[in-house]
Parts: structure tokens; C-alpha cells; sequence
């Protein structure tokens, strides 16, 4: 591919007009505040930019449409640490450690910490992005039912982790959050479940306004209790610091492996940037030397998620450009962009149109370098939200919500499902459950339920058929390993001592 | 003085004094048209291009609002709860119009309650294999399907592509593991990747996969414009097998609630005109299969057909619902 140097010319001479470069810097200040406001995710910041692109031509439309995506999956993270709500799903991994730091007086560095997690994972996936696509697409298109479940089934694994202080009551979450996936019409044979006579259930409950209620929500009722408490703070932590070298050094691990789980989660179509967070969270978790730490405000527990969850953009690319099959849900509204120029996007938009292909790339890493400055102003004010009284923030989020949730479908009954969800995660926070685990299993049941079904169907009553995946039986394996290895290593190394 | 006239205009309209002359000044602000799929499918794209048309031409903005979920029905029932005025439109499409009435008891009857402008996006149904499948014919496949129960892929159960196969499956009296992958192009993409033998796709998806997939035969017998442009020399069925049935009813458009002023609906049906221009059609995208139909009458017997093909297929899966 890299033999096409008139396309790689014809694409940079488009990528340097000024109406690009223009709507690159306008697409990631949009995405970055879209992001930040909690419920106003990266599909509804790219919908509401897709008319303007019937204007203009593919390669300005798409770097608009990119840059909003990038910025969007970003700009959750601000609002995550320095409110402690997740700005988008995207950022829910990150609220844990994030916001602890943020209170414990370190948000300039906690700060510094997601931009720089963010602009690397963004980076290290456009690179697989733009030389391994064809590859990777070929590892899209394996991924059947046989192999999600085994993904799903991993995922499961994530609950644990992200568990808290009691693995029971973790455990308890994930599968309420698992049980309120069941409700709605049965995909298979539309029998009505848990649907209480109303249509609006038929669906199940709405995903973006059931987590905006888990955590926005909870989070604006928790801190109305103590809207009178002053917080106090160190004026030196308003200080945005970006992680010297040496410091970049200590966590490349965690770096380079949490921007290989986004690339892959994001690979997937059906898996978003949610989970690609807390695969990479619990990752870190589990190869971490003090498990124990997470949760209470490290670095690693910002860098892994915000480096994930970025890298999961090249990603979910991969399939939606070489296969036509969006990698999440922000990635099919730019496939419908796509689609609006008169592109199939397919196995056949690599061949028909390569300019197009390096345009997307170079635009791409364009805009992760561009992020940094961009990301830098904005973070400088979001780290003196500390000084706003608790009295204004709670207010503003809560009206903010309403909009967001009211327009993703353009609907009340989403209004009512975040005040339901917001109750249930203020009661299940009270009683000293998480909810973390809680929304994995609500990110992952519908997953789970359809490619297990499915699996059932293609065996036909045959185990052997059932596990008749290379792929799964791998993903299986490392399952099997990551549970095992923990005692089993505990073991011998008690062995060692005595 | 523009100005105006606007809150003389308001004013009048709040008194209740313009019920006739409104009608004649219509439409005096932006319209909305309710699309009830998610932005960015095929669906909202065309109607965000059409949108654009009908706003040139009655010279007010058109905007498209998406109200996702709840199988289409809560978008149904918002433009039956606003007022029949003509400022809410309804972007019609074959679950709202077509499946989920007869598979569910909805609180709508799509004919009664409304009155459909045109009929305009449309699609029908192939069958693929693998390029490298074995299959290079549909005899052959016939021969490979009736010896092993093979893996059907379709976009979602009880959607038109399934129904294709449901239909095929009894004509020639064929059984296989249905496996629903949730989109066209997804269904599409699990047959390059093996997993599933055979899936019905739309005629428009060989664009994005010509390579890859082999389309063996067209499942549908009303022989349409886009066959021969996106399928050249595929026969249908019908053409392959007399006698053989093969129906496909996918179709999509506008409609107003029922009760709108008669002047409204000429006057949407005029601004509509221009959608049904080889210009207009010319602008869409590629993989867009497009059959105009034009007034009331025409897309009410349309619809009429689908409900005649569809009821005795869906009967058959024990979906069809009785009332």
C-alpha cells in the first residue's frame, strides 16, 4: 500500500486545504465539549454535525466527523475526574481513580495523566489502523457468535475485578446489571419480557440514559447531601501538569498494552469504547505489583481506561471502513456520512479509493497531535471546577443530563429510565455496593444473551460444535489462565518460602 | 414589517381566527419529520436528502429528528399525538408500516391512522455464498441444501430479509440454522468470514463486496429497474423456476397524520413531485434502490400488497398477530 505515492499526494493536498484544517481545529473543540457534558456522547456530537457535510466534500467532512469522535471519547475523561461523572460511557472506567485524585488535591496531574494516556492510545491505533487494516479486518469478519461469547464471557471476568472492596456484593451488581438486559422483546421468538405492558420497553431499557442515571445521577444526589460542605484544596493542584518522561517510562507497559486492548475491543463490531476501558482497567489491575491501590487514585488507574478507550477510534475504523460493518455506534453514523458521499464503504472502498484511505489516516494522527494543545486549554479550566461550589455544579449536571438523555431519542420516556437509574445507583452506592460492576453487566448482557443463543443454534445439540472456534477456545484459555495463575503462583512461591 | 406581520400572524392564530387562511399560508414555519431509526443507516440518509429537496421547494427549513427505539413504535405514536397540521411528517419504512402491526397488537393502524404522501426508498432481496463457495449456481446450492442443513445468515428475524428466506425455504422445501446478525452489511460480513454458508443480502449490497460474495439468485418476481444495474444477468426465481413464488416488499416514504387539511397535503404531495426526477435520483447513494410511487392511492394499494405477501409467511413462524 505504501507504493501508491500519487493517492498519499493527492490525499495530503487535500488534507492541507484550509477549509480542512479549519473544520479539523472546529471538529475537536465541538467533540471535546460535547464529551464533557455528561449524556452527549460521541453518536449523538456526530449526528448532529452529519447535515453540514452534505456541503462539503468527503475528505473535509470526514476529518470533521473524526476529530468530533476523537475529541468526544476524550473530553469524557475531564468531567470524570473533575466532577466525577463520566462524561461519555467511554470515561466510566476512569471515574474510580480519576476523581479520587482529583479530591485528594492532584487534578492538575490527574488531568495531565488522561490527556496523555488519551493522545497515545489515539495514536498507537491510527498506526494499526493505517498498516495492518486489511489484516485486521480479516480478524473482524472471524468474529461470529461463537467467538463474541467467549469475549463476553471474558468480559464477565471484568466484574470481578472492578468488584470493589467485596467480591460478593460485585458479584451481586454484575448480575443485576445482567438481569435488566433481559428485559424487553425476546430477539428470537418476540416474547415480551419484563415490558409492563408498555412499548417503550420493547427494546429493553435505553442504554445511554440508564448509565447517565447510574452515575451522573447517583453522583448529583451524593453530592447534594454534602452541597454545603467546603472541599478543601491546595491552590499549587490547579496547576495542570503532563507526566514528565521518566514517568512515561515506569508505565509503558501499562501504555502500550492498554492501547492494544482498545485497537482490539474497538476491532469488534458490538464492543465499544466502554469496554474496551475496563478490559484495559482490569489488565492493569490484574498485572499491577499492588492490586490493592486501584481505586484509590493512581495514575495507572486514569492512564489504562483513557488510553483504551482512544485507541478503541482506530479500532472501531477498521471494520466500518474495510468491511461496511460499524465497530460502534459512533462509527455508524460516520459509516452513514460515508455512505451520503456516494462511498460504499466495504471490502472494496480500499481498492476504489485510496486517497480517501490516507486522508483518513494522516488526518487521524493529525488530529490526536492536535488534541494535545486543544486538550491543554481545556483541562487548564477544568481543573479550577474545584473551586466552583458543589451548590452550582450539581444543578448545571443535572439540566445538562436532561438535554443530553431528552435528545438522544428525542424522548421523555428516556428522561424517566435516568431518574429510575439515577435512584437505583443512589440506593445500591448507599448500601456500599459499586456500580461499576453493575453497568459492565448492563454494557455486556445483551452481548452476551444474543451470541450465546446464537452459539446454541449453530451447535445444533453438538458440545463439540458449540466449542468449535480456534479464536474462542484461545480466548478461552487466557480465561482459564488469568484466573488460575493467580493462586497457582501464590502457591509456589509459598512453597519457595518454607 | 416582516416582522411584523409574523406577530399579527401569531396573534390571529392564537385567537383561533385562521383555521381556513392557515391552510392557505402553509407552511409558515419549519417542519419536522420524524424518522424513527437511528442517524446514519440508509433510511435516515435519504431522508435527510429529501428533506433538503421539500425545504427548497416550499421554502422553509425541513428538519429530520430520529427517535430510535421501542420498535418504532413511540416515533409512530409522536407524530399521531402532535396536531394533523402538516408541520409533523412521518418517515414511513417497512417495520412501522409493515412488520410490527402485523406482529404486535400496536395502538395504530397504519392506514387509518395516517395518509401516506409517496413511496420512495426501496430494496429487494438476493441470495449469496462465499466467492469461493462451492456453490456456483443456485441448482447446485439447491442440490448442497437439501443434503446438509446449512447456516442461513439474515439481518434480524422477522425483517423482509428473513422473510425472503422463509419463503424460499418453503417453496423448495429446504430447513436451515437461521442465524440473525442485526444489519445488512453485518450479515454480509459474517458470510465473507464464514459464519454462516448462505445469507440473503439486499441486490445494492454486492457494491461494497463484489469480490467476496457470489449472488446466486434474485428473491423477488416483480422484476424492478435496479435489478440489471446492480445485479446484471442474475435471474429471479420466478425467471429460473415458473411458478415458483418470491416476494419482497421493502419500501419507505412519507405520510401525514390523518385528518390534515386536504390543501396541506396537495401541497406536500406538489413539493414532493421533484423526489421522483431521474435529477433527484441521481444525487442518492448508489446502493440505494429507489421505486416512486406517487398520492395516497398508489402507496395504499402498495402497502396493501406487502400486507397480502407478508401475513401467510409470518403466519406460517407463528408471528402474525391475530386480532
Amino acid at each position: 500500500m505504501l507504493a501508491n505515492t500519487e493517492a498519499l499526494f493527492q490525499a495530503v493536498t487535500q488534507l492541507s486545504q484550509p477549509i480542512t484544517l479549519l473544520l479539523l481545529v472546529l471538529g475537536i473543540v465541538i467533540g471535546l465539549i460535547i464529551g464533557i457534558l455528561p449524556g452527549l456522547g460521541p453518536p449523538i456530537a456526530i449526528a448532529l454535525a452529519l447535515p453540514f457535510t452534505f456541503y462539503l466534500d468527503p475528505v473535509p467532512s470526514i476529518i470533521l466527523l473524526l476529530g468530533i469522535y476523537s475529541a468526544a471519547i476524550y473530553g469524557g475523561s475531564i468531567s470524570a475526574i473533575a466532577v466525577g461523572i463520566p462524561g461519555t460511557g467511554a470515561a466510566i472506567a476512569t471515574v474510580q481513580d480519576g476523581h479520587k485524585m482529583f479530591s485528594a488535591g492532584r487534578g492538575g496531574e490527574a488531568l495531565g495523566f488522561s490527556l496523555t494516556g488519551s493522545i497515545f492510545g489515539g495514536l498507537v491505533s491510527v498506526v494499526c489502523l493505517a498498516f495492518i487494516a486489511p489484516l485486521l479486518a480479516e480478524f473482524a469478519v472471524r468474529f461470529g457468535p461463537r467467538e463474541n461469547l467467549a469475549i463476553s464471557v471474558f468480559g464477565l471476568m471484568v466484574v470481578v475485578r472492578v468488584a470493589g472492596q467485596s467480591l460478593s456484593k460485585g458479584l451481586l451488581m454484575g448480575a443485576l446489571g445482567l438481569f435488566l438486559t433481559t428485559w424487553g422483546l425476546d430477539e428470537l421468538n418476540g416474547t415480551e419480557r419484563y415490558t409492563f405492558g408498555s412499548y417503550h420497553l420493547y427494546e429493553g431499557l435505553p442504554l445511554v440514559p440508564f448509565l447517565v442515571g447510574l452515575f451522573a445521577m447517583s453522583e448529583v444526589f451524593i453530592s447534594a447531601e454534602r452541597a454545603h460542605h467546603k472541599i478543601q484544596f491546595n491552590q499549587s493542584s490547579l496547576k495542570v501538569k503532563l507526566p514528565g518522561w521518566s514517568t512515561l517510562m515506569k508505565m509503558k507497559d501499562v501504555l502500550l498494552r492498554s492501547s492494544l486492548i482498545g485497537t482490539v475491543i474497538g476491532i469488534i463490531p458490538g464492543e465499544g469504547a466502554a469496554v474496551g476501558a475496563f478490559f484495559a482497567y482490569s489488565e492493569a489491575k490484574r498485572r499491577s505489583k499492588k492490586p490493592e491501590a486501584f481505586g484509590t487514585g493512581i495514575p495507572e488507574g486514569i492512564v489504562a481506561p483513557e488510553t483504551a478507550n482512544n485507541a478503541t477510534v482506530g479500532g472501531a475504523l477498521v471494520p466500518t471502513l474495510t468491511l461496511g460493518v460499524p465497530g460502534s455506534p459512533a462509527a455508524a453514523v460516520l459509516l452513514g456520512a460515508l455512505i451520503i458521499q456516494g462511498l460504499s464503504p466495504g471490502t472494496q472502498l480500499f481498492v476504489e479509493h485510496p486517497d480517501l484511505m490516507y486522508a483518513i489516516f494522516i488526518g487521524l494522527f493529525a488530529i490526536n497531535i492536535l488534541m494535545i494543545f486543544i486538550g491543554l486549554v481545556a483541562i487548564r479550566f477544568a481543573a479550577r471546577l474545584i473551586m466552583v461550589p458543589t451548590s452550582v455544579i450539581v444543578p448545571t449536571v443535572m439540566l445538562l443530563s436532561f438535554v443530553g438523555v431528552y435528545s438522544v431519542s428525542n424522548s421523555f420516556f428516556n428522561v424517566g429510565v435516568m431518574l429510575g437509574a439515577g435512584i437505583l445507583g443512589y440506593v445500591v452506592r448507599k448500601l456500599g455496593y459499586s456500580i461499576a460492576p453493575l453497568s459492565i453487566g448492563f454494557v455486556l448482557g445483551p452481548i452476551l444473551e444474543n451470541s450465546l443463543r446464537q452459539s446454541l443454534t449453530l451447535a445444533d445439540g453438538s458440545v463439540q460444535e458449540f466449542f468449535n472456534t480456534p479464536i474462542g477456545l484461545t480466548i478461552y484459555a487466557a480465561l482459564a489462565l488469568t484466573i488460575l495463575w493467580g493462586p497457582v503462583s501464590g502457591r509456589f512461591k509459598r512453597r519457595q518460602i518454607s | 414589517m416582516k416582522k411584523f406581520t409574523h406577530i399579527a400572524a401569531a396573534a390571529l392564530a392564537a385567537l383561533g381566527l385562521t383555521a381556513g387562511a392557515a391552510n392557505a399560508d402553509y407552511p409558515e414555519k419549519p417542519i419536522t419529520v420524524v424518522v424513527s431509526f437511528a442517524a446514519g443507516g440508509n433510511a435516515d440518509i435519504v431522508q435527510r436528502l429529501q428533506a433538503e429537496e421539500i425545504s427548497n421547494q416550499l421554502g422553509v427549513p425541513v428538519n429530520v429528528i430520529n427517535k430510535p427505539g421501542g420498535a418504532h413504535i413511540p416515533a409512530t405514536m409522536s407524530v399521531l399525538e402532535a396536531p394533523a397540521d402538516g408541520y409533523t411528517i412521518f418517515n414511513w419504512s417497512p417495520p412501522s408500516f409493515m412488520v410490527v402491526p402485523l406482529t404486535r397488537d400496536v395502538p395504530y393502524e397504519p392506514l387509518k391512522d395516517f395518509v401516506p404522501l409517496f413511496a420512495s426508498i426501496s430494496a429487494s432481496n438476493a441470495l449469496y455464498v462465499r466467492s469461493d463457495s462451492p456453490y456456483t449456481t443456485f441448482e447446485e446450492f439447491l442440490e448442497g441444501a437439501k443434503e446438509n442443513k446449512l447456516t442461513m445468515g439474515v439481518n434480524n428475524l422477522g425483517a423482509p430479509p428473513n422473510l425472503s428466506a422463509v419463503q424460499m425455504a418453503n417453496e423448495f422445501g429446504l430447513e436451515f440454522k437461521t442465524i440473525a446478525l442485526k444489519t445488512v452489511p453485518a450479515t454480509m460480513a459474517g458470510l465473507i468470514g464464514g459464519q454462516v454458508d448462505v445469507a440473503v443480502g439486499q441486490v445494492a449490497s454486492i457494491y461494497a463486496y463484489k469480490d467476496e460474495v457470489r449472488p446466486l439468485i434474485i428473491l423477488d418476481n416483480n422484476r424492478r429497474a435496479f435489478f440489471e444495474k446492480d445485479l446484471p444477468g442474475v435471474r429471479t426465481v420466478g425467471e429460473a423456476f415458473p411458478g415458483k413464488e418470491a416476494g419482497v416488499w421493502v419500501h419507505g416514504g412519507l405520510a401525514v397524520k390523518a385528518g390534515t387539511p386536504q390543501p396541506v397535503i396537495d401541497k406536500l404531495l406538489a413539493a414532493s413531485e421533484v423526489l421522483g426526477t431521474d435529477e433527484f435520483q441521481a444525487k442518492l447513494p448508489k446502493s440505494v434502490g429507489y421505486h416512486w410511487v406517487h398520492g395516497p392511492e398508489g402507496v395504499t394499494s402498495l402497502i396493501q400488497e406487502g400486507v397480502d405477501l407478508y401475513s401467510p409467511i409470518l403466519d406460517g413462524l407463528g408471528l402474525l398477530h391475530k386480532k
